[in-house]
């Protein structure tokens, strides 16, 4: 992924001239550039915007798509981080590590007290070693797993429960972009609706003015010889 | 109640005490009530009004009758205000993820509570008794990937929400603009519109 500065570069396909109206892409740190400029070039070359209105858009979509994805990838991205806390939350029980635990301190919330900084538990190094994808670790908590009759549902679940409220947010900002993203769609086909309509009627007119209505007498005096029949514009 | 001398002195002290002295504080002063100038009408700026102008002439096509133009200038206007919505709600997310030092403000309540959790816990034990180990769990980098972006949006929800508010309107003005445009086309005279 290309490391871009905090004002994106303008896309290639984007004349400086009509900087003004489209604006900078909405690539953000991390984000590839390149992508964002071949999303828009096969969103344009696909729907083959008629003028600057379609052209606008056509430019909503794909900001509003490139969002969309923005929000889809950091949701994925969310859950495949908080999955290593989930799996040691699900492993300390199934490995029945029993957790220091103090008492008789009244007014005071249950704590655990540790001397100096804490050695990583067996199941945390565990995890460690699962997260770096160790077929030994891998083997172990399946292992582990099935012994509970469990799956990695229940581990995705852990992680969206401590995740839920970023999740929310971030689902919401993606509806909402969706939601624009259909706006602009459906205005999109009304306004090629109103110019399929206009381009009828110009069409029509044009048609009207070619057409001629051709003297019914003179086709039949003039029936079966190779004379062209004298022929009248339309009075419209 | 105060008397008139003790209402004349306080007056006096509070003006020669108060307000920024330095030109960089009457600055930073005069940008107190600032919050993102969205609200500003886009043609109270001159750029941004001469940006208006030309826009509306691209989007109008040429020689368009000035019907034409007065409506496609509100399309423009409305383009320009979203593009300004747009550009500022990315430049507050791209600031705060180009931070290196972003502390989420998720982990400053955490630290908070720590911090009241030690005092009460020094006041009742030793200076040295060994440290909770909900304390030594807490966040202490900067969190880093979708993490940093996830925090981000948390810390940044009062501002995003009120920058969609201002984009819907915009959105829904050039949405209108642009039908009116499309209706004021279809209505014209086949030559003009043929041109």
């Amino acid at each position: 992924m290309a490391r871009n500065s905090n004002l994106a570069q303008p896309a290639t396909s984007i004349a400086p001239s009509r900087l003004s109206l489209f604006g900078p892409p909405p690539v953000l740190e991390g984000e590839d550039s390149a992508a964002y400029d071949k999303l828009l070039e096969s969103v344009s070359g696909a729907v083959k915007p008629t003028d600057i209105v379609e052209e606008i858009w056509c430019r909503d979509v794909v900001d509003l798509t490139w969002e969309i994805f923005r929000w889809r990838r950091l949701t994925t991205a969310l859950f495949t981080a908080a999955a290593p806390d989930a799996l040691t939350g699900v492993l300390a029980a199934l490995m029945r590590r029993k957790t220091t635990e103090t008492d008789g301190m009244a007014g005071l919330p249950n704590l655990d007290f540790t001397m100096g900084l804490r050695p990583p538990s067996p199941e945390e190094k565990l995890v460690k070693k699962w997260a770096t994808r160790n077929p030994a670790a891998i083997d172990r908590v399946n292992k582990l797993m099935a012994s509970a009759n469990l799956k990695m549902d229940i581990v995705m679940a852990k992680a969206l429960v401590a995740e839920f409220d970023h999740i929310e947010r971030i689902d919401r900002l993606a509806t909402i972009a969706e939601g624009r993203r259909n706006a602009v769609l459906r205005e999109i086909d009304r306004h090629r609706a109103t110019f399929a309509r206009a381009m009828r009627d110009t069409v029509r007119d044009v048609e009207d003015a070619e057409f001629r209505i051709v003297n019914p007498n003179v086709v039949k005096s003039n029936k079966g010889t190779e004379e062209t029949p004298n022929e009248q514009p339309t009075q419209n | 109640m105060s008397s008139p001398r003790k209402i004349r002195a306080n007056r006096a002290n509070a003006k020669a005490s108060t307000g920024p002295k330095t030109a960089h504080g009457k600055f930073q002063a005069a940008q107190n009530a600032r919050r993102h100038g969205l609200s500003l009408p886009i043609l109270a700026d001159p750029v941004r009004s001469e940006e208006v102008k030309n826009s509306a002439r691209e989007i109008a096509g040429e020689g368009a009758c000035p019907e034409i133009l007065e409506l496609a200038s509100r399309i423009a206007e409305a383009q320009i205000d979203l593009l300004r919505v747009r550009l500022a709600r990315h430049d507050l997310i791209a600031k705060k993820l180009n931070n290196p030092n972003y502390w989420p403000h998720e982990f400053f309540v955490i630290a908070k509570k720590n911090t009241k959790l030690i005092a009460r816990l020094i006041r009742r034990f030793d200076p040295l008794a060994p440290i909770p180990r909900e304390i030594l769990d807490a966040p202490e980098n900067t969190p880093e990937g979708p993490k940093k972006i996830a925090f981000i949006l948390s810390d940044l929800t009062k501002q995003l929400i009120a920058m969609d508010r201002y984009e819907r309107r915009a959105l829904s003005r050039r949405k209108f603009a642009i039908r009116a445009l499309d209706a004021a086309r279809a209505d014209l005279p086949r030559p003009q519109l043929r041109k």
